[in-house]
């Protein structure tokens, strides 16, 4: 079965001729119609999306705001395949890192790739073994090998030193 | 309002102390903090800190563009959670 990524859903109608509101959840919104035909959640039925300015969106063969209405809520999925390699080998899609098993060094299981966060200040992992989870910066020391195919990733925890506040500060 | 320029930044001394001995040390380690009230220095681009966000520890990789922002701008306090799509994330 091929893999599918959430890509964006159909919100309200707006109008009476067949456009939405349209949430992409791509890095820019404009890129949800670059990627061709996209499926339901079933995957059996396809719309063509075109992203128009303002949030909203034209899907083909939908023209009045009944038919509009009707797709409300439905999520907008494409195939894995569909999204264009990358050419940089450091840069991964953050659905291909989520769900990766996280191996230490020497082979050691520790846990799965729950997510892939980014604040401003570098992309880190979020490796979850049960209830502990596990932070490791998405640097070449800390994941010196990434093998999506094998589905796993090696890291190599930094150590840590903790800088604790004095009494009173902790506060502030 | 802004903070009176002869006062220089803020930040907390102990941590200072820790980050020259961490990269006197050399060592690529990750410094868990506290203080999210200090300011970005010069001193710590380089460093990777763990700053607390008052449920777990952050990595934040101090960079140039960071120097003269708080840590705790670095580490949000809530949960948001996006979705993937064809968002990319770069090694470094």
């Amino acid at each position: 079965m091929t893999k599918r990524v959430l890509l964006g859903e159909i919100g309200r109608p707006h109008g009476v001729r067949g456009l939405v509101r349209l949430h992409a959840f791509t890095d820019d919104p404009m890129a949800i119609g670059r990627y061709g035909a996209l499926t339901d959640a079933t995957g059996t039925r396809s719309f063509a999306v075109q992203p128009l300015p303002g949030g909203l969106g034209r899907i083909e063969g939908i023209a009045d705001r009944d038919a509009a209405a009707r797709l409300t809520g439905t999520k907008l999925y494409v195939a894995r395949e569909k999204l264009p390699p990358s050419t940089d080998p450091d840069e991964f899609f953050l659905c291909d890192l989520e769900g990766l098993s996280a191996f230490d060094a020497d082979g050691k299981a520790l846990g799965t790739v729950r997510s892939v966060e980014e604040y401003g200040a570098g992309a880190f992992l979020v490796i979850q073994d049960g209830a502990r989870e596990l932070l490791v910066p998405f640097t070449k020391a800390a994941v010196p090998a990434v093998d999506v195919a094998g589905g796993r990733v090696t890291v190599v925890p930094l150590p840590e030193v903790v800088v604790e506040p004095r009494p009173g500060e902790e506060a502030a | 309002m802004a903070r009176s320029v002869w006062k220089g930044p803020f930040v907390d001394g102990y941590l200072l102390n820790k980050a020259e001995v961490s990269r006197a040390s050399g060592r690529n380690e990750i410094i868990k903090i506290w203080s999210r009230r200090s300011t970005i220095l010069p001193q710590f681009v380089g460093l990777t800190f763990g700053v607390y966000n008052g449920k777990k520890f952050i990595p934040v990789q101090v960079t140039e563009n960071m120097v003269g922002h708080k840590f705790g701008e670095f580490s949000p306090t809530r949960t948001f959670n996006g979705h993937s799509a064809d968002k990319k994330a770069k090694r470094g």
